[in-house]
């Protein structure tokens, strides 16, 4: 194997902060500023450890002015870098039984292969345009659906374009007139919530799930003002966990009938993904049913029906033995991350082919108690051989760092000179209290200085200066 | 000698003069921060009357760049403590690049003009235009 770089070697002296424009790996790849420096030399020996005919694709993926593929690349260079330091037998782009593609990495673990596919969620235009329309599609069904009886319950799927908002209307309101609501409300006493009338409603690629509730008598025969009772936020219209619930299930899907387990890494790079959320979008989000036996209020705990482990039927994507998920590893915005956030491999306790104990934290759970059994993996600075705090350097804008220099030769000059007070040269023959008081002048020279050096600093911090 | 005006991007003048006649046409409302070459070819005590005049026009800061940067420093120092003007502040760097940096970054809290007196010497102009332009 030749020995390849990713950045070119020579001495960089630029210190400037990112530039309108520039992309965050053109700015690590000119950059004098720690961390960034290690930060290069560590991808570099990654980069190194790839097969020579990967390292042309990765690189140009890498450079690219596409931030979010250039993320990308940086989690399988990741994946791969984890995976070769724990000593994984690793081919690239393997066939799979069904000839459906190719996923990214053919595992060998020693006592357990899979393969491993490599995605990342974060928020593309396209995306934010999704939630755009997403928003005007709400708000439309909100204000205009006349619904006397009854309030709906939402959820949707990917929405690439807008629908027709008098389609979705007129079949709506067609749907809800054909219902009783007091036979849908004794269906409900009796059977719950799976007694709900639903609706599925097609268009162009906009799926919405629609649930009819019933209202209470008194309020029925008129419209309310909002005919949307609630929305499946958790896993449905788009926010950050819809969006890594659609990514995940596609991969999930993609590669057909699997001979070995599949895991899916997942770099989550959006805000508000934590535990709770990815727990939410693997086994339903959390809800509180509510019915009324009679005059009684009952309350129980329940999940919804869209997830990536279980759906309304049963359980699903059980050829996927987990997923790796990585929160906001982002070597690019903060170097610290990759040695602070190892991902977490989140077993799902219904496949049909599970995979051993691999070099990451892990988190398994029962399949009828729901008990979680973590498990710790290996550190991620013992997995790539460098010291804890060694990506840890703040990153301030260069004339702080400028700043602190000034101060600490300032701090150094004063305590000399309160060790050792010399005398101002053609002062040596006046007075003792004379010299002393130019002595004492010298020094608040120098405390004044330092002052207003930390004061600039602490301007900085609270956004008067920048 | 090189002589300049120059706009930066965050709206800040910066004004590059010799050291022979520095005020020339150099009119404007304080504060301002001042950079000085501090090679050994300087003649420090010959620049203390120009230090007088740009204290009172508003100078709230001297940066002293070059090799005998902290030397000259210590100089400027003892000439605004006999003066009583010890709300004036001194700083310096004997790397070139490094207090360029400081001067465009940093110095003085980032007033609206900034005065360098570095116009005699080729190396530091162009240092501090390619640090003025990073901004």
């Amino acid at each position: 194997m030749n020995v390849q770089r990713l950045f070119a070697s020579y001495e960089r002296t630029d210190r400037s902060v990112i530039r309108p424009g520039e992309t965050h790996f053109g700015f690590l790849d000119r950059t004098a500023i720690e961390p960034f420096p290690r930060l290069r030399q560590l991808l570099d020996r990654w980069f190194s450890d790839l097969p020579d005919e990967q390292q042309a694709e990765m690189r140009t993926r890498l450079i690219g002015k596409d931030e979010r593929q250039s993320l990308a690349a940086f989690w399988e260079l990741y994946l791969h870098a984890c995976m070769r330091a724990a000593g994984y037998g690793i081919d690239f782009h393997p066939h799979t039984p069904e000839g459906k593609g190719h996923p990214d990495f053919l595992v060998d673990a020693g006592s357990t292969s899979f393969y491993l596919e490599a995605t990342i969620v974060g928020s593309s235009d396209a995306e934010r345009g999704n939630a755009r329309r997403e928003a005007k599609v709400q708000a439309a069904i909100d204000s205009q659906i006349r619904s006397p009886n009854f309030l709906l319950g939402l959820s949707a799927e990917i929405p690439s374009s807008e629908p027709s908002i008098p389609r979705l209307k007129a079949s709506i309101e067609g749907w809800l007139n054909e219902l009783n609501p007091d036979q849908v409300q004794a269906a409900f006493d009796q059977a719950g919530w799976g007694a709900l009338p639903r609706r599925e409603w097609k268009e162009g690629s906009w799926t919405i799930e629609l649930t009819a509730y019933p209202k209470r008598p008194e309020q029925r025969g008129h419209p309310s003002d909002s005919s949307i009772g609630f929305i499946s936020s958790g896993a449905g219209w788009l926010n950050d966990v819809g969006r890594f619930r659609v990514a995940v299930a596609k991969k999930a899907k993609h590669y057909g009938k699997l001979d070995r387990p599949l895991v899916i890494a997942v770099l989550c790079d959006v805000l508000g993904m934590d535990g709770d959320t990815i727990d939410q979008a693997l086994f339903g989000r959390h809800q509180v049913a509510v019915s009324l036996r009679g005059q009684e209020v009952v309350m129980r705990p329940s999940r919804g029906h869209q997830a990536l482990w279980r759906s309304a039927s049963g359980q699903v994507n059980r050829g996927v033995a987990g997923l790796l998920i990585g929160i906001r590893i982002n070597p690019f915005r903060n170097p610290a991350t990759i040695l602070e956030r190892a991902p977490r491999l989140w077993h799902n306790p219904w496949t049909t082919m599970p995979v051993g104990p691999l070099c990451w934290p892990t988190r398994r759970f029962g399949k009828d108690t729901g008990d979680v059994i973590d498990e710790p993996g290996v550190p991620p600075t013992e997995l790539f051989g460098v010291p804890a705090g060694w990506l840890d350097e703040p990153y301030p804008p260069a004339w702080i760092r400028s700043l602190e220099k000034q101060i600490a030769q300032h701090e150094k000059k004063v305590d000399d000179f309160r060790a050792n007070p010399t005398v101002r040269p053609g002062m040596e023959k006046l007075p003792k209290e004379v010299i002393e008081k130019q002595q004492q002048e010298r020094i608040r020279h120098l405390e004044k200085e330092i002052e207003t050096f930390k004061k600039n600093i602490e301007k900085y911090k609270t956004g008067e200066l920048k | 000698m090189r002589e300049c005006e120059l706009t930066l991007r965050d709206g800040r003048t910066l004004f590059v003069r010799g050291i022979v006649s520095p005020l020339h046409g150099f009119d404007v409302n304080p504060p301002f921060v001042t950079l000085l070459p501090a090679c050994d070819t300087i003649e420090q005590e010959a620049m203390f009357e120009t230090l007088r005049q740009l204290v009172e026009r508003g100078c709230v800061e001297f940066c002293c760049a070059g090799s005998a940067a902290e030397t000259f420093h210590d100089a400027i120092d003892s000439f605004l403590e006999r003066h009583a003007l010890v709300d004036i502040v001194t700083s310096w760097d004997t790397d070139a690049a490094g207090a360029c940096e400081y001067f465009i970054h940093a110095a003085g809290g980032k007033p609206p003009v900034m005065l360098a007196l570095v116009g005699a010497y080729d190396g530091l102009v162009d240092l501090l235009l390619t640090e003025a332009r990073s901004v």
